[in-house]
């Protein structure tokens, strides 16, 4: 299904699959109703890095929405790295401390945005849409 | 012959006489119970006596002691030495003793006197019985009163071992000891190492070059300042800071460059800086903390809103949901930009204003109109409260221009404009150029939402005036004070 436009959505742009590592309930719950609002398919909501990458290898999903600080003291950074240099997965990174990344995991991360938290809807919403047009 | 001797004794006792006078050194001559019986000229000098005043006259009753000091008076002990000296029949020196001296006004003054009382034989066959008492008197009030100010610098400088005076002999490569630099680094009192690099050795080892390459540079030239600030390791692992400020000269006798100065403990001020700087760094840590749960709490306000209009079918409750979601995002998107740099009091509001373009652009626009925003903001720092407000009221304007401006072609733009006025005033403008007629009757049915109410407590809150021109289109015009 990746890559295939989704004839059916109304905004025309091809339906994902989309993991969410975020551990704050309420903000995942709105960012899988935006997502699904928009077509794409949530595959899993992971609250810590670990969960993060297990739901990665299981999944395999098209991309990323990471939070940087997570349950558990865990960080999103070290779960971005892994899905982007081991298992090509690019991340989508929203956070109230983005300052917190560095340049070296910036590089590593290759982000396809860096949204600030408190994120305005059209946001996530652009940067997804500008994903899924990149050839 | 009779007649011719006694000539002789008189011009021998007027020589002797003028010699006395002409003496440098002032004496005077004490019979047995310290009635003075001669003075010379410099005595009365330094005593501000005549001879009247003194001729005759017990010494003690003429000099009378302070009755304010008892350290300073030398009654006593002049009295012991010319009954020592009559008895021995050799001179005593007294040494330096204290004896206050009244000036004409009846005020004392301290005054040290160096005193030698020698032996005076009227019989010059009877060298073993002395008669009178020769008082050689010097004023050494200056040297001593001198002598203490200098002990008391030195006390001064050494006080609780903090502070101390050092000798470093770069030749040699070493610090001169003394007890005060000694326990400075740690040594114990009489501790025998006379390693020539003793010293050195305790400096932290990460310092030790550059303290090396200090004196060398001031050895060098002579004259050159020096100011180092370095670890030293004691024995039992403690570290104390020193500071040292000094200059580099040539010994006067050697020719050789030495360099002297002062060495200061500064431990403590070390240690409460660095607490400062702890404290600082917690402080930061904690409104990182403070600042991360505010993003995140706004962030779920506006998850749910979203949520609650997602979920809803009613349209009516879906628009007045997103409007309400809006105007979070617009309070919110300010926290967003605060914390970005240091300054958590004010915004830079131009940059901000970028960020909520592309939303208000976004969010507004359908499918079936095309409006574009384009914002305009001079650099510009505001009070975040005022912020806040003008975020607020920004939201507004921008969504009533969109949703209520007519356009022709269903194509327009809308623009934001901020601008610095005269007389410290700020200037925000919100201008469409939608069509004039549709605007006006729609301005009429605004004024009654809760939009048109939001603006003017906005413009209140800014403490400043919303104005409304109505010219080849419509804009909104708050000008409020910086």
């Amino acid at each position: 299904m990746v890559g295939q436009p989704a004839s059916s959505s109304p905004n025309n742009f091809a339906s994902l699959r989309i993991s969410i590592v975020e551990d704050n309930a309420i903000i995942a719950l709105d960012l899988s109703g935006q997502m699904e609002d928009l077509q794409h398919e949530i595959v899993g909501i992971a609250t810590t890095a670990d969960k993060a990458i297990s739901i990665a290898e299981a999944m395999q999903p098209d991309l990323a929405i990471v939070d940087l600080q997570l349950a558990d003291g865990s960080r999103g950074q070290d779960a971005a790295i892994y899905l982007r240099t081991e298992l090509g997965i690019p991340s989508i990174l929203l956070s109230g401390s983005l300052h917190l990344l560095t340049d070296d995991e910036h590089l590593s991360i290759e982000p396809l945005a860096m949204l600030p938290k408190p994120m305005q809807p059209h946001e996530l919403e652009n940067a997804i849409r500008s994903y899924a047009k990149s050839p | 012959m009779f007649q011719q001797q006694n000539m002789s004794d008189l011009a021998e006792q007027t020589t002797l006489a003028a010699m006395f006078d002409a003496n440098p050194i002032a004496q005077v001559l004490l019979a047995r119970d310290l009635t003075i019986v001669a003075a010379n000229y410099q005595y009365c000098q330094i005593t501000g006596k005549n001879r009247c005043e003194l001729i005759g006259r017990n010494a003690f009753e003429v000099f009378k002691a302070n009755p304010d000091d008892p350290d300073a008076d030398n009654e006593l002990a002049q009295r012991r030495s010319v009954n020592r000296v009559l008895e021995t029949g050799e001179t005593n020196d007294m040494g330096i003793v204290q004896h206050d001296i009244q000036n004409a006004d009846g005020v004392y003054s301290v005054r040290y006197w160096r005193l030698i009382t020698s032996p005076i034989f009227s019989a010059p066959e009877r060298q073993d019985a002395p008669t009178h008492a020769l008082v050689s008197v010097e004023d050494v009030t200056k040297t001593v009163l001198g002598d203490r100010v200098s002990e008391a610098k030195s006390r001064a400088a050494i006080k609780d071992a903090d502070t101390t005076y050092f000798e470093y002999d770069p030749a040699a490569v070493r610090f001169d000891r003394t007890p005060q630099l000694d326990a400075m680094f740690g040594y114990h009192e009489g501790e025998d190492d006379e390693s020539s690099q003793m010293f050195l050795e305790r400096i932290h080892p990460e310092d030790i070059s550059a303290v090396r390459d200090e004196f060398e540079r001031a050895a060098r030239t002579a004259g050159s300042s020096i100011h180092q600030d370095y670890r030293v390791i004691w024995p039992d692992g403690s570290v104390r800071w020193l500071a040292g400020r000094g200059e580099s000269i040539r010994d006067p006798v050697t020719q050789t460059v030495r360099i002297v100065g002062v060495l200061l403990d500064v431990t403590g001020v070390k240690k409460d800086a660095s607490k400062l700087r702890e404290a600082l760094a917690m402080q930061k840590l904690l409104l990182a903390e403070v600042n991360h749960r505010v993003k995140n709490s706004l962030q779920m306000v506006s998850s749910i809103l979203r949520m609650e209009a997602s979920s809803t079918l009613d349209q009516a409750a879906k628009d007045a949901l997103s409007a309400a979601n809006a105007r979070v995002h617009a309070i919110a998107t300010i926290h967003g930009a605060l914390y970005e740099d240091d300054d958590v009091s004010s915004v830079q509001i131009d940059t901000y204003l970028e960020r909520m373009r592309s939303h208000l652009e976004a969010s507004l626009s359908s499918d079936q109109r095309s409006i574009s925003l384009e914002v305009s903001s001079e650099p510009i720092r505001i009070e975040t409260d005022k912020a806040i407000a003008l975020s607020l009221a920004v939201n507004e304007l921008v969504t009533n221009s969109f949703k209520h401006a007519a356009f022709e072609s269903g194509k327009g733009t809308v623009k934001v404009l901020l601008t610095r006025e005269p007389d410290g005033m700020i200037a925000l403008s919100v201008s469409d150029d939608g069509i004039e007629s549709s605007n006006q009757v729609l301005a009429s049915s605004q004024s009654s939402g809760l939009g048109q109410t939001l603006i003017k407590g906005m413009a209140l809150q800014l403490g400043g005036e919303v104005e409304e021109i109505n010219n080849n289109g419509w804009t909104t015009r708050i000008l409020f004070p910086e």
